[in-house]
């Protein structure tokens, strides 16, 4: 432990030595307004406007349908993001990620199912990569979400919106 | 020599913003399905972070329901990261002055608790509230 100390007095007095005070508040300022702006940078809360994307969102190969378990509102008058009419999206949802192949990236997918009309009946998929046991809800995609929604049973058809870039810290 | 102050403390907070990622992207892949991205969960269905979790949080029956309920003892995140996301939703969720009040979840409390999962999940949402502060 005495070492130890001698060590830390020996750099704390070499650095009052050679640092001066107005040099360390500045760096200090500069680190806390970096690192005050790094969340706000577009890292991770990335918007979907901004992916770079390829592929025919009307098929199940299209990137964002890695995980996905219903019918590809795309193909029943909505879009990959959007409702179609006369439906609303449940608010509970099913989580993937998934890998675009237009820039290689891995970003975490929202599952949103449609809700308020019939099944749509058109472009079923489901390519349910990490797809868990109907028993282990948290990670199972066979469930009906719109039991969640004001509208209640009648599923339609899912939408996949991109909530964020995962990296491979998650 | 500036270099020798700088290097500590840009690790550390590097580290912390690192931290903070991987706890907001497993919030995301794990809880966000069910209790939204901003937390508000679905009114009488799935509880709200921003309600009554830091609330709940500060007495030792209010931290033990919340590591039994469905979400954290059925996640497939290790005791760790479970404890890390949960700080993290404290942290984001709930105003300075409640989330400083409660003491960091850690990983052997989480895995003290998480082992006996929770049957009647709304009593005992309800016992905790009535002991909260």
């Amino acid at each position: 432990m005495t070492d130890y100390d001698s060590m830390i007095e020996r750099w704390s007095r070499r650095l009052a030595k050679t640092a001066g005070r107005r040099s360390v508040l500045k760096s200090l300022g500069t680190l806390l307004v970096g690192a005050a702006a790094m969340p706000l940078l577009p890292v991770s809360r990335v918007r979907a406007a901004s992916v770079k994307e390829e592929g025919d969102s009307t098929t199940c190969e299209y990137w964002r349908y890695c995980a996905i378990d219903g019918f590809l509102c795309a193909c029943c008058g909505g879009s990959v993001t959007v409702c179609p009419p006369g439906t609303e999206p449940a608010p509970i949802t099913w989580v993937g990620t998934c890998r675009n192949t237009a820039d290689g990236r891995d970003y975490i997918v929202s599952y949103n199912d449609c809700c308020g009309k019939a099944s749509c009946g058109r472009c079923l998929c489901n390519r349910n990569e990490g797809d868990g046991p109907i028993y282990r809800p948290p990670i199972a995609n066979d469930y009906n979400w719109c039991v969640g929604s004001k509208s209640n049973i009648p599923y339609h058809c899912t939408v996949s919106r991109i909530v964020s870039v995962a990296d491979k810290a998650g | 020599m500036r270099a020798a102050l700088l290097l500590p403390i840009l690790l550390f907070a590097g580290s912390a913003l690192a931290d903070a990622s991987r706890a907001r992207q497993n919030y995301l892949i794990h809880c966000m399905g069910c209790h939204g991205e901003a937390g508000l969960g679905l009114e009488g269905r799935v509880p709200s972070f921003r309600q009554t979790l830091a609330r709940i949080s500060t007495s030792p029956q209010g931290r033990d329901y919340v590591l039994r309920v469905p979400g954290v003892t059925q996640a497939t995140l290790d005791d760790a990261e479970t404890a890390e996301v949960l700080n993290w939703v404290l942290a984001e969720f709930s105003s300075p002055e409640a989330a400083r009040r409660v003491a960091p979840f850690t990983a052997d409390e989480v895995a003290r608790s998480r082992q006996h999962p929770l049957l009647e999940v709304t009593e005992a949402r309800e016992a905790a509230l009535s002991v909260a502060e």
